[in-house]
């Protein structure tokens, strides 16, 4: 059964109607139904039938104050009754918290002491918003021990019960190591001044001195939180000394940068020069976004600090984003350190300006790691004049550099560079085959024709990357079916060889028209079209590819290749499992009789076993007849019919 | 034995003494013979390191847990050397998985998450438990010094997700919430795109999740043997054995929430990103979802409910099969709309993905290995691709939609403060009492 929690629900409707009740206006009276719990109240255990409770959460959803105050009435008066089963007030304080108010503070604070129940009472009342909460829990604060004063004592301080500080600070002082520590955590939850004052005052057991102090902490964060920014910016100074410990240090001295948020920089930089690592590594995290915002160059001046790490405070000033540091950064360019200059090199990308572009070229013909940090930077260099200057350079084609920009000019997205590029690819060297390359990154549905004619004119060896740039170019229109005109238009007067990449071209890019032309060039019985044909359907499955591939399966013997032929349907088959049910066991109905081996078989049964329909289920249950499968076929069969069984009962 | 690169295991041994002696010294300028962690990677330090990897416990053996975990095995950078699980079978299997890929017999298992977090050494956790632990782990893991590779949803209730963010920050912890799709190049076009005005000014948001699930409660049974129900439960409330734990807890309130909150911190995370509102939230919520009245199951299985922003924005998020473009994020704006999925994308007009973006305009961060981006920001101290304070407003939408489902009415949200406006009722449910002896 499933509750549709909600008043307009028709679910819902449906199931208040059968109990005789009407979800508006008459609510108030129908609230009363939550008394024909009584019953089953007095008896309930654990296992039995849960409706009655089921029932009565969804009447309380939806009231409005009057109405939850009568519902409260209902269960508390419920509650009352001395018969009610332990195992049922759980349940009825469950259905209480959803409704509870003051009235439920006394009758359910008498539970706290309880040790089946007391978890359940603080549910209801920790998040009340009423003091009369807090006397209780002080009452049972006194009233309990062991784990249960553990549990008063952490919702105390979920509560922030300001008048729980001083017994709060005497149970700071228990033998018991839990009990101390749990009520120290909790006097740095409460965080008012008074609690502060005694976690400072407070002589703990040295094992328990990184638990005051780290409620300090927190007592300190609570303070800003709640608007004392000079006491809580006066204590974060002093734990920031350094004879507290540096995790303490490393906390109040994000603390600080918190509360002084508007100069908060100067924080970062003195963490920064601390010489502690934690220390420094806190200061990294924060100079992303340290204040005021004309600090960067401050901040970039570390950089000459061999004390402090240059390539992660690089990444930082990246990450913070100012071209302030332009100038620290030029210098670390040239620094000594490989990493670093790196990474220098890498920041001007989007800190730099024009003016670096011959540097950065230069750079990439620097080492590996500095060549790729050179073309990273490029590619992000702003201003419409760098794209412009850059394809000047390109279209002389001269390597260096011409090459490495074919491809920054692409992650540039230059398109303007698409004529230049299709000119390049006739090149029979780097440049060529790199913008072939960047073509294929950057090539539209209108350059398709341009890049099939290159077919004929590229190196032999640059074949291969223009059909991929071609089926890229389609792709990129996200149209369904792909556009392949021009490419099945070249068709008919193609070359042998260019047939074969027509065909390809038009495989890879899939949809119904590929179908059709991979299935007559299979007819033709040519070995060679038909592995082609063979070949493409292996490497791109196409739901349009379906019936070829069934029919290929049939006349194909190699076992290697019949698994791969197998693998495209059920890749087909695991993406519609869920969404597209019944087509995916169409086609693991029409593959079943395909199978040939025990290993083909057990790929379709595995498959089958993860597509909940009635038909998968039949398919295994056909299979529970094979002998060699009987065994794995009969457990898939128990356990899809348990899915199934189970989901007819989900609405 | 395979190969492991610059450090084999013997030397990733040395290199942990190394390790020691470094923050040793380290720790003495600050008086730290108490029992504080003194951790920082050392591979911030770049050439001075005494090493460059980052040394990793892993806490939940589970699907996720697992799998992340072999993602950080296969990761040169990443030493795992703990593991951490209450099922003792899970906790073998976990142990045995890092030894083989190390070749090794040194990974150490722990039954509890705070010995783990106590070993030493430790750089950072990746914490893989049910929804109701997060917090609790999290928190422990970031007061003793650790980085921290999370998984979604970010918590189990508001309450807790703002405690976590807060210690997070108060300990200046690297956090990367496991919504890696935000490491994915589709989704990242798609929010790009949005970002950068392609389908102008955006309207109406519209997040499908995958439907949920449900099942009929099962008998109570005994406890197996090696699984520590006590702790398994730990800050939830105590409820009697039924078989159902691993796996199927999600669909329970009491530690999970449902398909809704599985999947939120992935689509309607990504509706964040693309609108720039991934560090606020909605000012009100409003809807209904069916949720199930078993004992034990009992998470929404549809749901329906819309969150209006200050700017105007409204985003609806519903399972799956109540939109029309199902599961995945489709914003609507003045020019048009992108629908984005996992491998999937659609857009009106069809041609929007060939507007890419260029030098000057908005680049969101970009990552393409999202455990690997955590590792980066764990050595460079920078903030990941999903950090907490993100992960946490996307799972805040969850949270509230929740209550406005479960309370049937409309929910007015302060999202500077958080918190509920005029509805007392509705405002005890953005948090829950740890069951004792546990608290935040």
């Amino acid at each position: 059964m499933a509750n549709r929690i909600s008043p307009e629900s028709p679910i819902a409707l449906i199931l208040l109607l059968s109990l005789g009740l009407l979800v508006s206006g008459l609510r108030a009276d129908d609230l009363q139904s939550l008394g024909n719990l009584k019953p089953a109240v007095l008896t309930y255990a654990e296992g039995d039938d849960f409706t009655p409770f089921a029932t009565a959460t969804a009447v309380v959803v939806g009231l409005d104050p009057e109405q939850q105050k009568a519902a409260e009435a209902i269960l508390l008066d419920l509650l009352d009754n001395p018969g009610v089963t332990q195992a049922a007030r759980v349940e009825l304080m469950a259905i209480l918290e959803r409704v509870a108010g003051s009235a439920s503070v006394i009758p359910v604070g008498r539970t706290l002491t309880d040790p089946r129940l007391s978890h359940s009472a603080r549910r209801v009342l920790q998040n009340l918003d009423t003091p009369e909460v807090d006397r209780v829990l002080l009452a049972a604060l006194r009233e309990t021990d062991g784990d249960l004063r553990l549990g008063v004592v952490g919702s105390l301080g979920r509560r922030r019960t300001a008048a729980a500080v001083t017994p709060l600070t005497g149970l700071a002082l228990s033998d018991e190591p839990a009990t101390a520590r749990a009520a120290l955590q909790a006097l740095g939850a409460i965080g008012t001044p008074s609690a502060f004052v005694a976690l400072d005052r407070l002589e703990v057991p040295d094992e328990l001195e990184s638990i005051r102090l780290d409620a300090q902490l927190q007592a300190a964060e609570t303070l800003r939180r709640n608007g004392a920014t000079t006491e809580a910016g006066t204590i974060a100074r002093r734990m920031t000394r350094d004879d507290y410990p540096t995790p303490i240090r490393l906390g109040a001295y994000l603390l600080l940068a918190r509360i002084e948020s508007d100069r908060s920089a100067p924080v970062a930089i003195e963490m920064l020069t601390s010489g502690v690592p934690q220390l420094v590594a806190g200061g990294l995290h924060l100079v992303t976004e340290a204040r005021p915002a004309d600090a960067t160059r401050d901040l970039a001046a570390l950089l000459s600090d061999p004390d402090i790490p240059a390539a992660p405070l690089i990444q930082a000033l990246v990450e913070r984003g100012d071209i302030a540091a332009r100038s620290a950064l030029l210098v670390e360019a040239n620094s000594d350190d490989p990493d670093v200059r790196a990474a220098a090199v890498r920041a001007l990308g989007p800190l730099g300006s024009i003016d670096e572009l011959q540097l950065l070229i230069a750079r990439l013909q620097a080492n590996r790691a500095e060549a790729r940090a050179a073309a990273d930077a490029l590619s992000l260099l702003p201003e419409i004049e760098v794209d412009i200057e850059l394809l000047q350079i390109y279209r002389h084609f001269e390597d260096p550099p011409a090459a490495d920009l074919a491809g920054i000019l692409a992650r540039r997205n230059n398109r303007a560079a698409i004529p230049f590029m299709l000119e390049a690819a006739l090149l029979d060297n780097r440049v060529g085959r790199q913008s072939i390359r960047a073509l294929a990154e950057l090539a539209q549905p209108s350059d398709i024709p341009e890049l099939i004619a290159l077919l004929d004119l590229v190196p032999p060896g640059f074949r291969r990357g223009i059909e991929q740039a071609a089926v890229a170019a389609i792709k990129r229109s996200h149209l369904n079916p792909p556009p392949l005109s021009s490419v099945l238009g070249a068709l008919p007067a193609a070359s042998p060889e260019n047939r074969v990449s027509l065909l390809r071209i038009a495989g890879a890019a899939g949809g119904t028209e590929a179908a059709a032309e991979l299935a007559s060039a299979y007819d033709t019985g040519d070995p060679a079209d038909r592995q082609l044909v063979t070949s493409i359907l292996v490497r791109h499955p196409d739901p349009a590819y379906l019936d070829l591939t069934y029919l290929v399966l049939t006349r194909t013997e190699d076992p290697t290749l019949r698994t791969r032929l197998l693998a495209g349907p059920l890749e087909l088959v695991h993406d519609w499992r869920w969404q597209k049910s019944d087509q995916a066991t169409d086609v693991l109905t029409a593959l079943a009789p395909l199978a040939r081996t025990l290993e083909e078989k057990t790929l379709i049964l595995e498959a089958a076993a993860r597509v909940h329909t009635e038909g998968s289920l039949a398919l295994i249950e056909a299979f529970t007849e094979d002998p060699e499968l009987a065994e794995a076929a009969t457990l898939a069969a128990t356990e899809l019919a348990s899915i199934l069984d189970e989901s007819a009962q989900n609405p | 034995m395979k190969d492991l690169g610059p450090l084999s295991p013997g030397s990733a041994t040395d290199s942990r003494l190394t390790r020691r002696t470094f923050l040793k010294r380290a720790a003495l300028g600050a008086g730290a013979a108490l029992a504080f962690p003194t951790i920082v990677p050392s591979s911030v330090f770049g050439a001075h390191a005494p090493s460059n990897r980052i040394v990793l416990g892993t806490i939940g053996m589970g699907g996720m847990g697992m799998g992340n975990m072999r993602g950080f095995l296969g990761n040169r950078e990443v030493q795992v050397v703990a593991v951490c699980d209450v099922d003792r079978d899970r906790l073998e299997n976990g142990r045995r998985t890092v030894d083989d890929q190390y070749g090794t017999e040194d990974c150490t298992p722990y039954h509890d998450f705070r010995d783990l977090i106590a070993h030493p050494g430790l750089d950072a956790v990746s914490l893989a438990t049910p929804d109701h632990w997060h917090a609790i782990a999290a928190i422990t893991a970031a007061r003793a010094g650790l980085d921290i590779y999370g998984e979604k949803p970010f918590s189990h209730n508001l309450k807790e997700g703002r405690a976590m963010c807060d210690a997070v920050q108060r300990y200046g912890r690297v956090w990367q919430t496991g919504s890696w799709q935000r490491s994915v190049d589709n989704f990242h076009i798609a929010c790009e795109l949005v970002r950068n005005g392609r389908i102008g000014r955006v309207h109406r948001v519209e997040v499908g999740l995958p439907d949920g699930k449900f099942r009929q409660d099962p008998p109570l049974t005994d406890i197996p043997d090696g699984l520590d129900w006590n702790m398994w439960m730990g800050p939830a409330p105590w409820t009697p054995y039924r078989g159902v734990a691993h796996w199927d807890w999600r669909w329970v309130l009491n530690w999970g929430g449902g398909q809704m909150m599985d999947w939120i911190g992935h689509h309607l995370d990504i509706a964040h990103w693309g609108l720039g509102l991934d560090r606020t939230g909605p000012v009100s919520i409003e809807g209904s979802g069916d949720f199930p009245g078993g004992a034990v199951f009992d998470a929404p299985v549809s749901f329906n409910f819309t969150c209006h922003y200050a700017n105007g924005v409204a985003i609806n998020v519903a399972n799956g099969s109540q939109l029309p473009m199902k599961v995945g994020t489709r914003w609507i704006g003045e020019d048009g709309w992108i629908w984005v999925n996992r491998g999937g994308f659609k857009s009106d007009p069809v041609n929007l993905v060939q507007k890419r973006i260029g030098p000057g305009e908005t680049r969101l961060i970009t990552s393409r290995d999202h455990r690997g981006n955590f590792i980066e920001c764990v050595k460079n101290r920078q903030t990941t691709i999903t950090p907490a304070e993100v992960a946490h407003r996307s799972a805040s939408v969850g949270h509230l939609g929740q209550i406005a489902m479960l309370t049937g009415r409309r929910i007015h949200w302060n999202p500077e403060t958080e918190t509920i406006i005029g509805d007392p009722t509705a405002s005890a449910l953005l948090g829950r009492a740890c069951r004792e002896p546990w608290s935040l």
